[in-house]
């Protein structure tokens, strides 16, 4: 087994100790799913640093047999645009590990599911097989349902099953789009049915996929993953479900979780089906657009801290939507980083938001004041958060938006307009919303709250040391990303 | 030269070792404030080894090619380093150092005033508890602007552009416990931003066009026509947009005056050599994009023209002296922005050089004033700042006293001082030019400029002590034409209330002889702190900046000694010889402002309540700043609040309830009616089967 | 030998017989005695057709061993049910055991 297999067994093994040790062990619970995700964030930055962009194409390719008779092999490998995701994958789940150290309701279970959702995560990032990466995409994703469910807050049961629904639908289209390809491969003469990313991409089996097929299946792949992604209008299970769920799995989720979705759209259906992605990116760039408008828009009337950041992340995904659907590299590469940048800063934020809920018990805006006299960290790290998401430069966001903005220019420049106007709406609310709660005169009412715990300022250290890196020195990032997304861009004949 | 680029490594490793290291240490405050007087000071010294570099490569040039050729070479970069930063596809963004004269005048203003406000700021500051905070942002703040000035790319110039307006929003907001500072830190923050919005546009157009950020890519495309003119006027106009923001020029002024929520020695820095400056120094730096677009020029010549009266006649009748100053410093903004728009390129950044210093100096002297004001005023409900409530503290602040007519005197335009040589320049230029309107502005705000700042020295250093009865008057504010005096201050128990007293009315003579005894007892109650002259940290400085404020104009006398214009110009150079009639115009004109304000404010031959009186309607406005806050307050809450309940309401109603939530409860709705098929009979079930067998069987009979 | 035709006649009567028994009967013995008659008629096609149609595959007895299995496995689980739900209610009457219906 290589790095890769490790970091996808590595959590599933340690969901099963998980399983396997006493109930009231909690500490021994919580020590294990750190060590664990520990370990998969050590494997996943020797496979960020490892891949050779240079080479390019797929690294720390593995292959197993798994299901021979219908062509289904377990392969996995990492590409340019796959290996930051790992990455984030590794850093969000150790620091949700850290964050859920206060998890005291059945933590057993908790842990056990959280690891589990992750090695579907990995799952998803590594395949280079469909199916598989479609089985993985479902581990992901339905445990989510019961981590909401059981241990969220405000509406949980509402907003999980919103969620589960959604997704589930979502993910039908998906499945449908990737038996229609599984199909097609198979129809030609000598044609075997495949569900290999590499081969589906192969310019005789790309041959396989006329016009009108790809016509009618692109949206569906598009629209199924971009359900996860949070795609404008189907994102109203995003709101709700990061503000219902806890702490560590709002993290997972906006900062991986959707990226997943984004992925897939990136993958699957812009880099199998370019034909399909020429045809239909302008509606989904229209989708984008105004995804990230409105989505800061809404972000700006809402008085509950979370469905700020949940809306906050609508707009941003929607920045991810209008960088791939530019289907220019800048644009496409923007979109990765940009998915790297929001999940690490979304992380962040839900992180703090749940350090002070579950102090305060509200989460209620205009209840706070000068917050920033009595914690400072936790004020000082919210703000950093806060910055990178208004595209503050120096932080990873910047170079991401700069990017996608560029890549919107060159191909839709009216769209780039918004976008960028949407940055200004973005610095509204983010500023009134730090000015409301830190600033101002103390409220005596909150001299109870302490200030981030030692676990917590270590894992929203991470995640801050990590912003400024990739923003300052964004460069070994971008690299690999190009590489891997410049073969891409030249499938769909997009602006190099 | 080639460590040009320590300069603001070194503020920015500043700041980073505070914030990492400094604040767990237990003498944190001193050991920041060392730190960051020491890096500023190194950045100092960085500039006195790049400008003894600079002209001594001038000098070289001109040995070794004759003084043509000198001519030539000064114009282009000194030095010129371009170091990869991040690669995607064929466009490569570099981080590009570039030192010209023009950032070597800026690396010069920028470290010496920063040096001297920070060594100031440790009288300033003394007793804060986030002392140490103060000195890592200045820190940052002096980094944000040092690379600002060196960036040769406008990408890597947008970075640090959006650092200073970071650090200006935290060092305005400093003392946060005040609602209104934040507030004004987040106006800051977003009315700038709104700028950068049309900045950020207008580089993506050229980048679009040329491919890259690099500034001397983009001006020799211009230069050589490779740009479609409409892209340069677009862009153009887009980019000056970031200076609106930036330098506060009209109608992106407002948050400028609201940016005296910040300790004294911000507004201080932000006035004078960093923020604000960035804006005009943008312009300056991209000025052979502006130079190709006669549009462009012409809309930033109106927008300085506008600015530069515009705040000027809001100086006028403003109480708080951080605000008069910081009206006077928009108003002087929009002169060396209409300067540069009509094409005195050297006279505009000749202005900003000289401004910078007597700016950064009356900020200081008010810092000064209002330090020792605070005491004093303490527990009365009156602002420290109001001029109403200061006077005779010429006396008492002597070195402050001085400094501040140095300044005052400088920025009024006076001969010899170093303003007169600015301004002079950029009213020939305009003349030159053939810009009238801009000329006339121009000698019109010179009056005005005289005046309110001789107003402000007249209220603050001249006159009754007015804080003594400060105590007496209940601090609700009314709208208050004219300086109380002990003769229109009523006792405690009050005839009438000078505050609510409108303009004509009175005291009532007879009351006088009842009054005064009754204000002696009332003089400030409780405890007798008087206004003194501030600790030696902060009156140096003072004294040491008065000698820049006062003679850095020397080094662009027309004809005479001019190596300014010899450096920082645009095109080639052209020797103009002192216009004696321009000259004289506007030094005549600036003695009228100070004659009206002696007048007015001094030997009170003229009534100001008298004049406030036969105008109510236009003094309101001018009080009110053009009601300009109420009117963006109005915009904020009916257009952008609306806009935003607006999406939220469409997310819950429409989206949420609407198109995701409807399925959902028809689905549910659907069980509801259909569970009653389930009977519970098992040989109903059967029969249901059965009739489905048949069914099914009969379609694939009758349609095989 | 039988021809097929008679083979099918008696399973297809056999059948019935155990649809009948399933709609008519109200105890849930008599319906799972007549489940087993319809399976029992399966089985008899599926060896019928296995012999008749193609004899040298076994594919058919093999289905037919399959069902007679499931239907055992059925049968006893089937009466377990039926056991429990006797103890519970004292009665088999299908028509009483509708508390899981709407």
């Amino acid at each position: 087994m290589g790095y890769l297999s490790w970091i996808i067994a590595a959590p599933f093994i340690a969901a099963l100790t998980i399983m396997a040790l006493p109930r009231r062990w909690a500490w021994s619970i919580r020590l294990v799913a750190a060590a664990a995700s520990g370990i998969t964030l050590v494997l996943s930055l020797f496979v960020f640093f490892g891949y050779d962009w240079r080479a390019g194409g797929f690294q720390f390719v593995e292959s197993y047999e798994w299901i021979p008779a219908l062509g289904i092999r377990l392969r996995l490998g990492v590409d340019g645009i796959s290996a930051p995701m790992v990455l984030l994958t590794g850093i969000v789940i150790f620091t949700g590990s850290l964050i859920s150290f206060k998890i005291r309701d059945r933590t057993k279970e908790y842990y056990a599911l959280l690891l589990v959702l992750v090695s579907g995560v990995f799952g998803v990032f590594e395949s280079l097989d469909v199916f598989f990466l479609f089985f993985a995409y479902e581990i992901a994703v339905l445990p989510m349902y019961l981590l909401i469910a059981v241990w969220g807050s405000t509406r949980k049961e509402y907003a999980a099953m919103k969620l589960t629904v959604m997704l589930v639908a979502g993910s039908v289209l998906v499945w449908i789009g990737i038996l229609a390809l599984y199909v097609q491969t198979g129809a030609s003469q000598a044609g075997i049915s495949s569900f290999d990313i590499e081969a589906l991409t192969n310019p005789r089996v790309q041959q396989l996929f006329p016009r009108t097929f790809q016509l009618v299946f692109f949206p569906l792949l598009f629209i199924g993953f971009g359900v996860l992604a949070a795609m404008w209008p189907f994102h109203t299970w995003s709101p709700d479900g990061h503000v219902a769920a806890p702490t560590a799995v709002s993290m997972l989720h906006a900062g991986v979780l959707m990226k997943l979705g984004a992925y897939g759209c990136i993958r699957l259906a812009v880099g199998v089906l370019p034909e399909g992605a020429q045809a239909w990116a302008p509606l989904f760039l229209a989708f984008g657009a105004v995804a990230s408008l409105y989505g800061a828009f809404s972000a700006m009337a809402q008085r509950d801290l979370k469905f700020v950041i949940g809306y906050s992340s609508v707009s941003h995904m929607g920045y991810v939507i209008i960088g791939i659907c530019t289907l220019s590299l800048v644009g496409l590469s923007g979109a990765v980083f940009q998915m790297f940048a929001h999940g690490i800063m979304t992380a962040l934020f839900f992180a703090l938001v749940g350090a002070i809920y579950d102090q305060a018990h509200t989460r209620e805006i205009g209840i706070f004041s000068g917050l920033a006299r009595t914690l400072p960290w936790f004020v000082g790290f919210f703000a950093i958060a806060g910055l990178a998401s208004l595209g503050l430069p120096g932080l990873a966001g910047f170079i991401a938006e700069l990017l996608i903005f560029l890549g919107t220019f060159q191909t839709y420049p009216l769209v780039g307009v918004l976008a960028v106007v949407a940055v200004a709406v973005t610095a509204t609310y983010i500023l009134r919303l730090m000015a409301r709660a830190f600033f101002g005169p103390f409220n005596p009412r909150w001299s109870g709250l302490h200030d981030v715990l030692p676990n917590e300022w270590v894992a929203a250290a991470i995640l801050v040391v990590t912003l400024i890196a990739a923003g300052v020195y964004p460069a070994p990032f971008l690299s690999m990303i190009d590489s891997s997304s410049a073969p891409i861009i030249e499938r769909v004949g997009g602006v190099r | 030269m080639e460590y040009a680029w320590l300069a603001p490594v070194l503020c920015a490793g500043a700041f980073f070792f505070n914030v990492i290291i400094s604040r767990q240490t237990p003498w944190k405050h001193r050991l920041s404030a060392l730190v960051s007087i020491a890096a500023i000071l190194g950045a100092f010294g960085v500039f006195l080894v790049v400008f003894s570099d600079a002209l001594a490569n001038l000098l070289g040039t001109a040995a070794a090619h004759g003084a043509a050729a000198a001519v030539d070479d000064r114009s282009r970069h000194l030095l010129f380093d371009d170091e990869p930063w991040f690669q995607v596809g064929r466009y490569a963004f570099q981080a590009t150092l570039v030192v010209d004269w023009l950032s070597v005048m800026m690396l010069g203003v920028v470290s010496f005033l920063s040096a001297l406000i920070q060594v100031y700021s440790i009288g300033y500051m003394r007793g804060d508890n986030r002392f140490w905070w103060f000195f890592s942002v200045m820190s940052l703040f002096s980094a944000a602007m040092l690379g600002l000035v060196l960036a040769g790319n406008f990408l890597l110039l947008y970075v640090f552009w959006e650092l200073v307006g970071l650090c200006s929003f935290l060092l305005i907001g400093f003392w946060y416990q005040e609602r209104d500072n934040a507030e004004a830190a987040k106006k800051a923050f977003v009315t700038t931003r709104i700028g950068d919005v049309g900045l950020f546009i207008g580089l993506a157009l050229l980048f679009l066009q040329t491919g890259t950020f690099q500034m001397n890519e983009i001006f020799d495309a211009i230069a050589a026509g490779r740009i479609e003119p409409w892209v340069v006027t677009t862009a153009g106009i887009l980019v000056f947009l970031g200076a609106v923001g930036k330098s506060g020029q009209f109608p992106l002024h407002v948050w400028l005056p609201d940016a005296m929520a910040g300790p004294t020695p911000v507004s201080a820095l932000i006035h004078s050599a960093t923020m604000v400056a960035a804006g005009v120094y943008l312009v300056g730096r991209a000025f052979p994009l502006f130079a190709a677009s006669d549009v462009a020029m012409g809309f930033i010549a109106t927008i300085g023209t506008i600015t530069a009266i515009f705040a000027a006649t809001i100086a006028l009748t403003q109480r708080d002296i951080k605000k008069i100053l910081a009206y006077s410093t928009i108003s002087q903004l929009g002169y060396m922005i209409m300067a540069l728009g009509v094409g005195a390129y050297t006279a505009g950044l000749f202005h900003m050089f000289t401004h910078a210093f007597f700016k950064a100096l009356l900020f200081l002297c008010a810092g000064s004033v209002i330090h020792s004001m605070e005491p004093v005023l303490h527990g009365t409900g009156k602002s420290p700042n109001d001029v109403f409530w200061m006077g005779g503290l010429r006396r008492r602040m002597p070195v402050t006293f001085w400094t501040f007519v140095i300044a005052s005197v400088s920025l009024a335009g006076i001969f010899p001082l170093s303003g007169f040589w600015s301004k002079d320049a950029i009213l020939a230029g305009a003349l030159a030019e053939g810009a009238w309107v801009p000329f006339i502005v121009g000698v019109v705000t010179a009056f005005l400029t005289a005046f309110y700042m001789f107003r402000a020295i007249y209220l603050t250093f001249f006159g009754e002590e007015r804080w003594r009865f400060a105590a007496a008057v209940p601090p609700h504010a009314g709208l208050l034409v004219v300086a109380p005096t002990a003769a229109s201050v009523p006792a405690a128990a009050g005839a009438m209330d000078v505050q609510t007293r409108r303009p004509g009315e009175d005291v009532p003579a007879h009351l006088e002889p009842e009054v005064r005894p009754a204000l002696e007892e009332h003089a400030v109650p409780g405890h007798h702190a008087e206004p003194h002259e501030s600790p030696w940290v902060m009156a140096l400085p003072l004294v040491i900046i008065a000698i820049p404020a006062a003679i850095a104009g020397w080094i662009g006398i027309p004809g005479l000694f001019d190596p300014f214009a010899e450096a920082i110009r645009f095109g080639p150079a052209h020797e103009e010889a002192l216009s004696p009639v321009v000259a004289s115009v506007s030094v005549l004109v600036a003695l009228a402002g100070i004659g009206l304000a002696t007048v007015m404010y001094w030997r009170p031959i003229i009534r100001p309540d008298a004049i406030a009186d036969s105008v109510p309607g236009a003094y309101r406005t001018l009080y009110n700043k053009y009601y300009f806050d109420e009117a963006y307050q109005w915009l904020i809450n009916r257009v952008v609040l609306a806009l935003a309940a607006l999406a939220a309401t469409i997310d819950r109603k429409v989206i949420n309830n609407g198109i995701v939530d409807t399925p959902a409860g028809l689905t549910g709705a659907a069980g509801e009616r259909l569970r009653y098929l389930e009977t519970g009979r098992v040989y109903q079930y059967a029969f249901a089967f059965i009739v489905g067998i048949v069914l099914i069987g009969l379609i694939i009979v009758l349609f095989p | 030998m039988v021809p097929l035709e008679h083979v099918l006649v008696f399973s297809a009567i056999l059948f019935s017989i155990g649809l009948y028994g399933v709609m008519a009967r109200r105890s849930a013995v008599l319906i799972l005695i007549a489940i087993e008659l319809m399976l029992n008629a399966v089985a008899v096609n599926l060896v019928a057709f296995a012999a008749y149609v193609d004899p040298q595959q076994f594919s058919g007895m093999v289905f037919a061993v399959f069902v007679i299995t499931i239907a055992a496995a059925e049968l006893g689980l089937g009466l377990a049910i039926v056991l429990r739900v006797y103890r519970m209610r004292t009665s088999v009457n299908v028509d009483d055991l509708d508390m899981m219906r709407w």
